[in-house]
């Protein structure tokens, strides 16, 4: 009888405070029903009401970007369309909260997201605000479907620099990782 | 032209078009599939609107979460607004807002900032 690995993972899960582990095609069903299910188990795990919508937030957005960009591709059998697919995990250490996507993107687009996260990451809030302004009045002209101001929306919920990292996979692809963190809110907000 | 209503759903909003007296309601959360599908209806009412019926418009907008693309979709629908304001129509915006909920009061303040439409920013009690 082959061994049930499932303790090792239990084990595995539990230390790393993995509150969500999904892989897979990500359809809007799905992402709905996770959505939900991070805004339910949160909500009653006492977060700050601010905090659940921000994780929530950076999640529908780092989830709607797998299902849009990914690299790979899905068919479903009840869809015209295909969907990204990818994994998506959540962990919860000690009031911080980090959001984790990975996806495969062709090769050519990484320099662009690494420069995208880059310029973020190097904003303040206001900056951010400006950028995110500039984007969302113009984006739509240059035929881009919107996967960039989604990154900035991320960086002003999180307060933290988006960690990203992409590792090449075979000859046409690249593994990106993207990684926020959000911070429980506290009773003080430096606005 | 009819009204137009849309059932809330978890990812899209209540959508209550009255032709009668020009109120215009959306309520709910906004993370659809693809925001253009979705909105694309609800721009093509507020537009006909404007040509055939040409009077007031109040709209009355209360939202729990709204992600980028609709957000986007929302700044379109402000910009016909303002249009329709410029052309001496009348419209006034109310941005509901859950009381504490300053991502959502900020979203509606940010939306606003270039328009020159009344916007009355209203906090309510969950």
């Amino acid at each position: 009888m082959p061994k049930l690995e499932l303790l090792e993972y239990y084990k595995k899960m539990f230390e790393r405070n993995i509150v969500l582990d999904f892989q897979g095609a990500i359809s809007q069903d799905m992402l709905v029903g996770m959505a939900g299910l991070i805004r339910s188990k949160f909500a009653q795990e006492s977060c700050h009401a601010k905090t659940v919508k921000r994780i929530f937030s950076t999640f529908v957005e780092m989830a709607q970007n797998i299902a849009h960009y990914s690299a790979e591709r899905v068919k479903l059998k009840d869809r015209a369309t295909d969907v990204g697919a990818g994994i998506i995990v959540v962990t919860e250490i000690s009031g911080t909260y980090t959001i984790t996507s990975g996806n495969l993107v062709e090769k050519e687009s990484i320099p662009a997201i690494i420069e995208h996260c880059k310029k973020i990451n190097a904003m303040d809030q206001d900056e951010l605000k400006l950028f995110y302004k500039e984007q969302i009045t113009s984006e739509r002209a240059k035929g881009k479907k919107g996967g960039s101001i989604g990154l900035i929306d991320i960086a002003r919920k999180s307060n933290h620099p988006i960690i990203y990292e992409a590792t090449p996979v075979g000859e046409i692809n690249s593994f990106l990782v993207l990684s926020v963190r959000i911070d429980e809110e506290m009773e003080i907000e430096d606005g | 032209m009819d009204n137009l209503h849309l059932a809330k759903t978890k990812h899209t909003m209540a959508i209550n078009f009255d032709k009668e007296n020009g109120i215009l309601e959306m309520a709910g959360s906004s993370y659809p599939e693809n925001a253009l599908d979705f909105f694309g209806p609800v721009i093509d009412w507020i537009k006909n609107y404007i040509t055939e019926i040409n009077k007031k418009i109040v709209m009355n907008i209360s939202l729990n979460y709204i992600n980028t693309s609709s957000t986007k979709c929302l700044l379109d629908i402000f910009e016909i607004l303002e249009q329709y304001h410029k052309s001496s129509g009348s419209v006034y915006v109310n941005w509901y807002y859950e009381e504490n909920d300053e991502d959502i009061f900020e979203t509606g303040e940010e939306l606003g900032e270039d328009f020159h439409f009344p916007i009355d920013f209203i906090s309510y009690k969950n």
